[in-house]
């Protein structure tokens, strides 16, 4: 059965029932007493969410759109480089940049170690070790200074129009505690609250903090006195962090999907709250925000330059990615992504250097480089509209940078056309730096989407490619099965790519060969039998292909597969040279059996019986022969 | 181990009879008679050499059975063996060992104690085998090919035909050709097969291909050749220098600085030492350019092409004779 309260873990169950109406009213925050996935506390603040007007002004209170940015040297591997060597003499800078009159306000030498949060004329972060520094967002002054507690660990930072928080976490004993601290503009404290086990980053959204608390739970604080409003236990899935959406709380459900908070969370199961999951393809790691739970990801690091740019919106009593369209950050490329479907609505690819930073203010993406550029483009097209440059010291890359860009408005006049999106993933993809496999292998997979005739012969150009790595090959086949275009273009585009045979002439050498068969069988292409039957006996093919060329002859089938199938198996079924790959032989034979009729059976009679066959071989033929003499096993009838 | 023939005729009936690039069913079934049937087939093709007037000393029975035994060995003794029975039987047997499939070490001697046989007939297996995965058994396969369309033992070597007066040159060559090559009308069918192969990934089997077409002097060779030449492979030179004219000369002279001077140098040097190379101004220019080339392999070839010219008043009037000496003479001096 059940339990009415699984929170609640007290062996008095009497005296607990009694508490029972006092609950909710009396108990503090965070405490593990209090009910959670209450729908009579959730519906109040649910429907303070939806009488919240989403801040369109930058939490500065300026009225100005900045970035700010922290420059050093190149960090490896998420630190900076060792004393004593280059990187040590190179100084790290804080630059706070107003976009809105697109000029440098500051550039003030700092420590800096977290990304940064704004609230009423103050930026605040991580200072060196263990302290806070509240910077003026106007001249980068020092407002205020906050040490740590001694033995806390800074989990990460938050804010909004009026407070700025931090998370804290400590050791008592074995016991994890958290801290939850409320502070004013001026540095002020105005509220800590202490809780047992692990906090997440707070988000936060007309004036009351999300808190993902102990994995599963999100607890919701009202932001002027950190009263627990109410709290969301997600049963099924691990609540990995929670930030603002336009429309209210969004927190994150397992590994790649996200919920809005509403009436539904209650439910506490995946698949009755409101969840939404973007459908980018299967080899596409998905990383929809920072993890509220890893102190590391409070500071810049590469999770900064991948992931996902969303929000979500309920329409029509549905949850969706807001306006249909995320948008993916890999390293130096940006990509408009259709929620729906996963094609790539734009993309954009960074000359040479990486973007650092990136974020959606209003119609608006904006990104950092790591070469200093701060750029923007329109999001619904990738167009550029804005690009200016910080001027960097000798040595100095941008390292991270935070947004605080609510409402920005984007110049009218486009600086530049988006690329066309085949031509960017084509660049992708037969780009010379191979470390980018990852985004290598998605510009794959997004051709593959694309409805243009040309994406599939970029696609074959894939496979047929030099130097490129096996996997991209491998993802274009499988893409390329998938394509929906002409039955007839495809054939020709496969048909010519199998021509291809080694020629020392011509420096020419078959590539791609194994994947292209496993297309054409895929995509039932019998015109490709005859090249496949060319290619089978060209000594040029890779031997491990051979194996995929026998079963896409098998597969199509037709008269003109059985006599390659045969002259392979005849030629080198005493060539132990082959052994090393038994399945081709073996495969060729059942092949031929499944093809043909009587005299194929005993073609590999023959084959099975003859002593120059090896051995193995003989073996397993004989063993497949006489499985298919035996009758087929009759139904014991049940007693 | 003996099979029935029964049990063979079976087998092939299924297999190799309904096998379209071995369509030799005449000889497969051939192979179940009795020896004595056998012995009163006519032989296929037109033999090479006169049929051995004495009867075979080896037990052919006995040669057949150790071909099929199983025990590499032995098969490979008796594939060995069964070159010198010229007899249908033995044919048959090599034939259809190849075509069902011999282990590599087998079929390596299967290939050549066919090719000996020089019956048309072979032809589907050995084109089978010139594009086997194996690159020795191409390599065998494709000399097995090449002695349908050479003369045999080889055409006189270069350097002899050298400088003989033209038009006994041209006498003596066209005698040889045309009294001695097996089979010129199986050329248009084995030929591309042997300029195909100058393009595998086998040095060996390029060497093979490049040396049989340059004993052909195989004049629609030449591009492919010359290919292969601009791929820097040894095995251009030597054919290159057999079947070059002009045209080759001058595409040598582009190739200087992108192709080492030691391969162009051979190539030029096979131009020169051929009579039949010309005319006039080409030999000159051919003398010239190997004056360019560096290191004493040039002075050799002129060295020689001067000797080769030395005996004939009309040879020793060249000048392209005269301009070697001049050449030797400068770069002996120093």
């Amino acid at each position: 059965m059940k339990s009415l309260f699984p929170n609640i873990h007290l062996a008095r169950p009497f005296s607990l029932f009694l508490c029972v109406p006092l609950l909710g009213c009396a108990e503090a925050a965070f405490s593990v007493h209090t009910q959670d996935n209450d729908l009579v506390r959730l519906k109040p603040t649910v429907d303070r969410m939806g009488k919240t007007q989403a801040t369109a002004q930058p939490l500065s209170g300026t009225g100005h759109s900045m970035v700010f940015v922290a420059l050093g040297p190149e960090r490896t591997f998420g630190k900076a480089k060792a004393p004593g060597k280059e990187g040590a003499a190179v100084e790290t800078t804080l630059v706070g940049y107003d976009l809105t009159e697109q000029k440098e306000r500051f550039a003030v030498p700092s420590e800096v170690r977290s990304r940064f949060v704004v609230s009423q004329g103050v930026v605040m972060y991580r200072e060196g070790e263990s302290s806070l520094v509240l910077r003026d967002v106007a001249s980068g002054s020092v407002r205020a200074r906050v040490d740590l507690q001694p033995g806390e660990t800074l989990a990460g930072l938050s804010s909004d129009d009026k407070q700025l928080y931090y998370v804290t976490w400590s050791k008592v004993g074995k016991a994890s505690q958290s801290f939850l601290t409320a502070l004013s503009p001026q540095g002020a404290q105005v509220w800590r609250l202490p809780a047992q086990g692990s906090m997440g980053v707070p988000a936060t959204f007309g004036g009351m903090l999300a808190v993902p608390y102990r994995y599963q739970n999100v607890v919701v604080l009202d932001a002027q006195n950190g009263k627990e409003l109410a709290r969301i236990r997600q049963k099924d899935e691990q609540i990995g962090f929670a930030r603002a959406g336009a429309h209210g709380f969004l927190y994150g459900v397992g590994a790649s999907g996200a919920a809005l908070l509403d009436e539904k969370s209650a439910n506490g199961e995946r698949k009755t709250v409101s969840f939404v999951t973007p459908k980018l393809g299967e080899r596409v790691r998905v990383f929809l925000h920072w993890d509220g739970y890893r102190p590391e990801q409070s500071d810049f690091s590469a999770f900064d330059r991948n992931r996902l740019l969303w929000d979500a919106e309920e329409k029509n009593g549905a949850v969706r990615f807001a306006g249909d369209q995320t948008v993916l950050h890999s390293y130096r490329f940006l990509f408009g992504m259709d929620a729906q479907n996963g094609q790539v609505r734009w993309a954009y690819p960074h000359s040479r250097v990486t973007l650092m930073a990136s974020e959606v203010a209003g119609d608006t993406l904006l990104y950092v480089a790591q070469d200093g550029e701060i750029g923007g483009l329109r999001k619904q097209t990738g167009a550029k509209v804005a690009s200016q440059k910080l001027s960097l010291k000798p040595g100095q890359v941008v390292i991270g940078a935070s947004f605080d860009a609510a409402g920005f408005q984007a110049p009218g006049q486009d600086l530049a056309k988006p690329q066309p999106v085949l031509e960017v993933l084509r660049g992708i993809v037969f780009d010379r730096d191979s470390s980018f496999l990852s985004v290598k292998n998605f510009a794959v997979q997004a051709m593959g989407a694309l409805p243009e005739k040309d994406a599939a012969a970029e696609l074959v150009k894939v496979i047929t490619a030099e130097g490129l790595p096996t996997e991209i090959s491998k993802t274009a086949g499988e893409v390329l099965a998938k394509r929906k275009d002409d039955r007839k273009e495809l054939a020709a585009l496969v048909v010519a790519a199998l021509s291809q045979s080694y020629n020392h002439l011509e420096d020419k050498r078959p590539r791609g060969l194994d994947v292209l068969a496993r297309a054409a069988k895929d995509l039932k292409l019998t015109e490709t039998v005859p090249l496949l039957a060319e290619r089978l006996h060209d000594p040029s093919t890779p031997q491990p292909a051979l194996k995929d060329i026998v079963l896409a002859l098998t597969s199509l089938g037709g008269k003109d597969a059985i006599p390659p199938l045969r002259k392979l198996l005849f030629l080198y079924r005493a060539d132990p040279t082959l052994a090393n790959d038994p399945e081709l032989l073996r495969r060729t034979g059942e092949g031929l059996l499944a093809l043909g009729g009587e005299t194929e059976r005993r073609l590999l009679e023959y084959v099975a019986r003859e002593p120059l066959t090896v051995p193995a071989l003989a073996t397993h033929f004989r063993k497949v022969l006489d499985d298919r003499a035996k009758p087929p096993a009759k139904t014991q009838k049940k007693l | 181990m003996k099979r029935s023939s029964a049990t063979l005729a079976t087998v092939f009936l299924c297999g190799v009879f309904a096998w379209p690039v071995l369509g030799f069913s005449e000889e497969t079934s051939a192979s179940t008679k009795p020896p004595a049937a056998e012995a009163a087939l006519p032989p296929l093709g037109k033999p090479v050499s006169p049929a051995p007037n004495v009867p075979p000393v080896l037990d052919e029975t006995a040669l057949l059975a150790k071909l099929r035994s199983g025990v590499e060995a032995d098969s490979m003794v008796a594939a060995r063996k069964l070159a010198e029975v010229k007899t249908p039987a033995a044919f048959s047997a090599l034939f259809d060992a190849l075509s069902v499939g011999v282990s590599p070490k087998v079929a390596a001697v299967a290939i050549a104690s066919l090719s000996a046989h020089l019956r048309p007939e072979s032809l589907p297996v050995l084109e089978l085998y010139a594009h086997h995965r194996n690159p020795e058994l191409r390599k065998r396969a494709l000399q097995g090919l090449s002695a349908f369309v050479l003369v045999p033992e080889t055409a006189e070597p270069a350097s002899a035909a050298a400088v003989k007066p033209d038009k006994k040159g041209q006498k003596v060559q066209k005698t040889q050709k045309t009294g001695a090559v097996p089979h010129e009308e199986l050329a248009p069918r084995i030929v591309p097969h042997l300029i195909a192969a100058l393009g595998d990934a086998s040095s060996d089997v390029r060497g093979t291909a490049a040396e049989s077409l340059g004993k052909r002097r195989e004049k629609t060779a030449e591009g492919a050749l010359i290919k292969l030449l601009l791929r820097k492979d040894s095995a251009a030179p030597p054919a290159l220098g057999l079947i070059g004219g002009p045209e080759t000369a001058r595409a040598l002279g582009e190739m200087i600085g992108t192709v080492p001077n030691y391969l162009l140098t051979q190539t030029l040097g096979g131009l020169l030492s051929r009579s039949d190379f010309g005319p006039e101004p080409a030999r000159t220019e051919v003398v010239k350019m190997l004056g360019k080339m560096p290191g004493d392999q040039p002075v050799e070839f002129l060295t020689d092409y001067v000797k080769a010219t030395d005996n004939d008043k009309e040879l020793k009037a060249r000048p392209s004779r005269a301009e070697a000496q001049k050449i030797i003479e400068q770069r002996t001096a120093k």
